[in-house]
């Protein structure tokens, strides 16, 4: 029992860190399928500013009200609002303007920029003060402003909040009126009352309800908190106001239904595996005790898989765990091999012994396949690996230790031992048997012919739809606020760099600068320089001051003394004016100050040395006329966050091809050891012929072709590599025993793996199909390949 | 460039006003009468105290109000400048000049006045109580005629901004003075007549205006 009591306490360590981990709350479960993709290489900028979107539009969450009775409007949103505003999960819950500043602030935010009121102008009065100081420093040009203050003040409701002499020309009034500009979407507008709406083509408004969620929906514990919330918000508005309808947008709610379903397809791909290792294993083997040893030397397995993976990377993914329930089938390999071979050797350590060389071997195939995907600095695919390793070496353990200790009477030579028998006689195997020339040839044809069709017709696809496909519902509501907000459900930006934030700001203005000249529609981005002029811009407004209204002989004084301003007043001002001169609102004042709301985010500091902003794009009706205008400036470039991964999807499938043929070449080497040159060329010639068949036939049929099948042909040379090795190694009466374990395990790898096939996430199921494909031919191969030798032997 | 039209909403809040001497807070004499004109003539003198001068700005001029169409404030005296707050814009023109144009699209703000503003021309009192809680004095004859009063006090943050008090008063159907305060101390106070014409449809100029 020493062994056993090695696996067993190993076990118990193994589940008490888990437990532990479990209750402190260090172990987490990751859903977000964008932590699965590699961060961008190029560089920390695009990194940051790719961060810096997805985190900005994956916390918010818009809700959107539409009926024809305002009341119902209003009070369906008020109780949403009510239940969002109370949880604690969000924060920023707004209907109105004033959620996001009341006056109060807005106030004292106008009141401490009253020290820069010289400093800032209007994008138009600062055109017509230019216009006005072009033609010889004044004259008529600045009657335009004369004109306008005196409609001012002796129009309907002059002064305002402050007093009218400190603003005299209303350059301030006119400077806060361009800022209130709302920087959230371009269809949204601001009803009477302060309420967010926006109004359909057909006339038609709709309510809206911003809110922000406190964590990331990712986090599952956040997603399913923050879900239980917005449950009853809407459950409560449609109470509030039956007839209301309401559409939701946000990433919440896919996280949510991607997690569900992954959920669900752990259960279903788990229980499936399990449930055919079961008949089979029973089938097989004839008794409890191998499918109880079987499924404790997984399951411990598995445990050393999640214990490792969460170790090294701090959490695990969903998805590590879709794909970990399919390995349940490759695992159990070792087991299939260690039962079978007891019908030759009853005493169970003489039987490990008989399969430890070649089950050593599978393993160590099997870790090189998968240590290769973790070669690529795919964060994902490094945890699949990972776990998959970490998975196989438990169970590898599992069988060393557990099994032979426990493993009780031999079981009888059953069914599966005679059809395979007769196999080997009659089927496949007896086919190939001297007829090794023909096969080479037709190996070779074949292999031509597929790669043939392969390079001629396979397409590969890089769409990062390949992760994401959501619900339709879900994102026909999404469409559906993006259009009625006038933004786009794409996420793009131009990032602008510089040595330093004042040359960052100074590049964003002059790239806005020229989008306005292109004529770009301003409601189609927010910038930073829209609500903040740059140092270099609050000096250029002063000195334009100085030159036109305020000039020593410019029209303030006469202005001031016509209205019946005493001198004492103007000279007041003018000292004012005159104080102001050198002052400068800093840009670390706005960005920590309340201004920035709604522009903050857009700044992303400094990164590794450069320094960087965001202009975020609502929507590009002229992608053409925008190209032209950032390709007259080096220091600003698009931000395609959707083409960006895409584009990281193509990269790493180059990179995997080639990570494929390194893993056959270092395998060969591996096998040449044991087997020579040419018999490890034949152990491998089968997952290799079956991969590029697998690759034509995806390519005759037009099935999505990506990253993915070619992650599961890595794993396909791991797994197929291992039935030629068994074969190759199992001489005589073995072989019989030997097959069957195969045969098992093909049927099993199939099971999980054609399971997995059947997955919603389309990168899942493009894995599932080629490995499920690829083992059928593989394992067909492999007793063309190697089944050809020593047919004599199967008398057992 | 929001604050002008803060005190044309309590403008025409004073013409809803127009028929009903208030008896008490009550919305129904105002919606009774704010729906019977479609369009309303008459000229107006504005008086205006800043603090900082010892003499009250004076102005003087026409104004026209058109329910589904805007306002046109039309100063004559001391210099021409007409202002008009339409449907889509708001419009400002000085000495036939334009210096202020606004579009709705652009100025969030604007929307938010313009929807007011048709709320007080369809009398939808509900609408305004949104932003004012509205106090109503009968017979409180602190001004001339037969007085009767309303003081309203802005409720809403946007409003209140701009507006501190906002007094309006009248004397049997018609609205005479418009008292407004600003938070900042400066006060104005708008007597107002309408005229014979007053209430004939818009001519094809007006109309124009509104559309331009």
């Amino acid at each position: 029992m020493g062994r056993a009591g090695l696996w067993l306490g190993g076990v118990a360590v193994l589940a008490a860190t888990l437990a532990f981990w479990a209750h402190a709350g260090t172990f987490n479960l990751q859903s977000n399928l964008l932590a699965l993709l590699p961060a961008p290489q190029r560089d920390a900028v695009t990194a940051a500013a790719m961060e810096r979107l997805a985190e900005a539009g994956q916390r918010r969450l818009i809700l959107v009200f539409s009926a024809s009775d305002a009341a119902h409007r209003k009070s369906a949103a008020e109780a949403a609002a009510e239940v969002l505003s109370g949880s604690g999960a969000f924060s920023r819950v707004a209907l109105r303007a004033e959620d996001w500043m009341n006056a109060a602030q807005r106030r004292n935010l106008r009141k401490s920029l009253d020290r820069y009121r010289f400093q800032l102008l209007a994008p138009a009065d600062r055109a017509a003060l230019e216009r006005a100081a072009a033609e010889d420093g004044g004259g008529a040009g600045l009657d335009h402003f004369t004109a306008r203050a005196r409609a001012r003040i002796y129009g309907m409701g002059a002064g305002g909040g402050g007093r009218f002499i400190d603003d005299p020309f209303g350059l301030t009034a006119a400077w806060h009126a361009s800022m209130s500009v709302n920087p959230v979407a371009p269809e949204l507008r601001v009803a009477a009352d302060g309420r967010f709406y926006t109004r359909s083509a057909d006339g038609e408004r709709h309510g809206v309800l911003f809110a922000q969620g406190v964590e990331d929906p990712f986090g599952l514990s956040a997603q399913e908190g923050q879900m239980r919330v917005l449950e009853r918000a809407l459950e409560r508005a449609r109470a509030a106001a039956p007839g209301v309808e309401i559409r939701v947008a946000g990433v919440l709610r896919h996280a949510a239904a991607a997690s569900r379903r992954a959920r669900t397809e752990i259960a279903f791909i788990g229980t499936g595996s399990l449930v055919g290792l079961f008949l089979l294993t029973i089938w097989a083997f004839r008794g409890i005790r191998p499918l109880v040893l079987s499924v404790l030397a997984i399951g411990g397995g598995c445990l050393l898989a999640v214990v490792v993976t969460s170790a090294l990377f701090g959490n695990v993914h969903v998805l590590t765990l879709v794909f970990g329930a399919s390995l349940v089938g490759v695992a159990v390999d070792y087991c299939f091999h260690f039962f079978s071979r007891r019908w030759l050797s009853p005493q169970p350590r003489q039987a490990l012994r008989g399969v430890l060389p070649a089950i050593s071997l599978g393993l160590a195939t099997s870790v090189l396949a998968y240590g290769s995907m973790a070669a690529a600095p795919f964060p994902g695919l490094r945890q699949m690996a990972v776990f998959a390793v970490a998975g196989l070496i438990g169970t590898w353990l599992g069988v060393l230790l557990l099994l032979p200790a426990c493993a009780g009477p031999p079981p009888a030579a059953t069914a599966p031992l005679r059809i395979v028998r007769r196999w080997l006689d009659r089927g496949l195997p007896a086919l190939a048997g001297g007829r090794a020339r023909l096969l080479a040839w037709a190996a070779g044809l074949s292999l031509c012919l597929a790669l043939a069709i392969t390079a001629l017709w396979l397409d590969p696809d890089d769409d990062i739809r390949l992760l994401y496909n959501s619900a339709p519902a879900l994102l026909d509501d999404e469409r559906r606020i993006a259009e009625l907000l006038g933004s786009g459900t794409a996420a793009r930006a131009i990032v602008v760099r510089g040595d330093g934030p004042e040359s960052v700001l100074r590049a964003e203005a002059a790239v806005l600068d020229d989008l306005r000249a292109a004529g770009i529609d301003t409601a189609q981005w927010s910038a930073i320089t829209r609500a903040y002029p740059p140092p270099s811009v609050q000096r250029q407004n002063y000195r334009l001051l100085q030159r036109t209204l305020y000039a020593p002989d410019g029209p303030l004084e006469d202005f001031l003394t016509q209205l019946g301003f005493g001198a004492e007043a103007v000279c007041a001002h003018r000292a004012d004016f005159a104080e102001a001169e050198g002052r400068e609102w800093a840009f670390s004042e706005w960005l920590a100050g309340p201004a920035a709301q709604g522009h903050g985010f857009l700044w992303l500091g400094e990164n590794a040395g450069q320094w960087a902003s965001l202009i975020l794009l609502h929507r590009v009706s002229d992608p053409g006329r925008l190209a032209g205008v950032l390709e007259s400036h080096d220091d600003a470039a698009l931000l395609d966050r959707v083409a960006r991964i895409s584009g990281l999807l193509r990269d790493y499938r180059g990179l995997a091809t080639g990570l494929l043929l390194v893993a056959y070449g270092l395998a060969w080497l591996l096998l040449s050891l044991p087997f020579g040159w040419r018999g490890a060329f034949a152990v491998l010639l089968p997952p290799m012929l079956a991969s590029v068949l697998v690759a034509a036939l995806f390519a005759v049929t037009g099935w999505a072709f990506s990253l993915f099948n070619l992650f599961a042909l890595i794993l396909l040379l791991g797994m197929g590599a291992d039935y030629g090795i068994f074969l190759r190694l199992a001489d005589g009466a073995e072989r019989a025993a030997a097959m069957v374990a195969v045969w098992l395990s093909a049927m099993t790898t199939l099971l999980a793996f054609g399971l997995l096939a059947l997955s919603r996430t389309p990168a899942l199921h493009s894995f599932g199909l080629t490995l499920a494909v690829g083992i059928v031919l593989t394992f067909l191969l492999a007793f063309l390949a190697n089944g050809g030798r020593r047919v004599e032997g199967t008398g057992g | 460039m929001s604050r002008f039209p803060v005190i044309v909403m309590a403008l025409f809040a004073a013409f809803g006003a127009v028929a009903a001497p208030a008896d008490d807070a009550a919305g129904s004499p105002l919606v009774r009468a704010g729906s019977q004109a479609d369009v309303l003539r008459g000229s107006f003198r504005q008086e205006k105290y800043l603090a900082e001068l010892d003499r009250p700005l004076v102005s003087s001029g026409r104004f026209l109000m058109a329910r589904d169409h805007g306002l046109i404030w039309e100063i004559e005296q001391p210099f021409e400048s007409t202002l008009i707050i339409g449907r889509q814009h708001m419009v400002q023109r000085v000495d036939g000049r334009q210096t202020l144009r606004l579009s709705r699209a652009e100025q969030p703000g604007l929307r938010v006045v313009a929807a007011v503003l048709m709320a007080v021309f369809q009398a939808d009192m509900d609408r305004l109580r949104d932003f004012f809680d509205i106090r109503a004095v009968s017979g409180a004859g602190s001004g001339e005629g037969e007085g009767w009063h309303f003081v309203m006090r802005p409720t809403a943050d946007s409003v209140a901004e701009f507006v501190a008090r906002l007094t309006v008063h009248g004397a049997d159907e018609k609205v005479e003075r418009i008292e407004f305060e600003e938070p900042g101390g400066d006060r104005s106070v708008i007597r107002l007549q309408t005229a014979p014409d007053s209430e004939s449809p818009l001519t094809p100029r007006e109309r124009r205006e509104f559309v331009d």
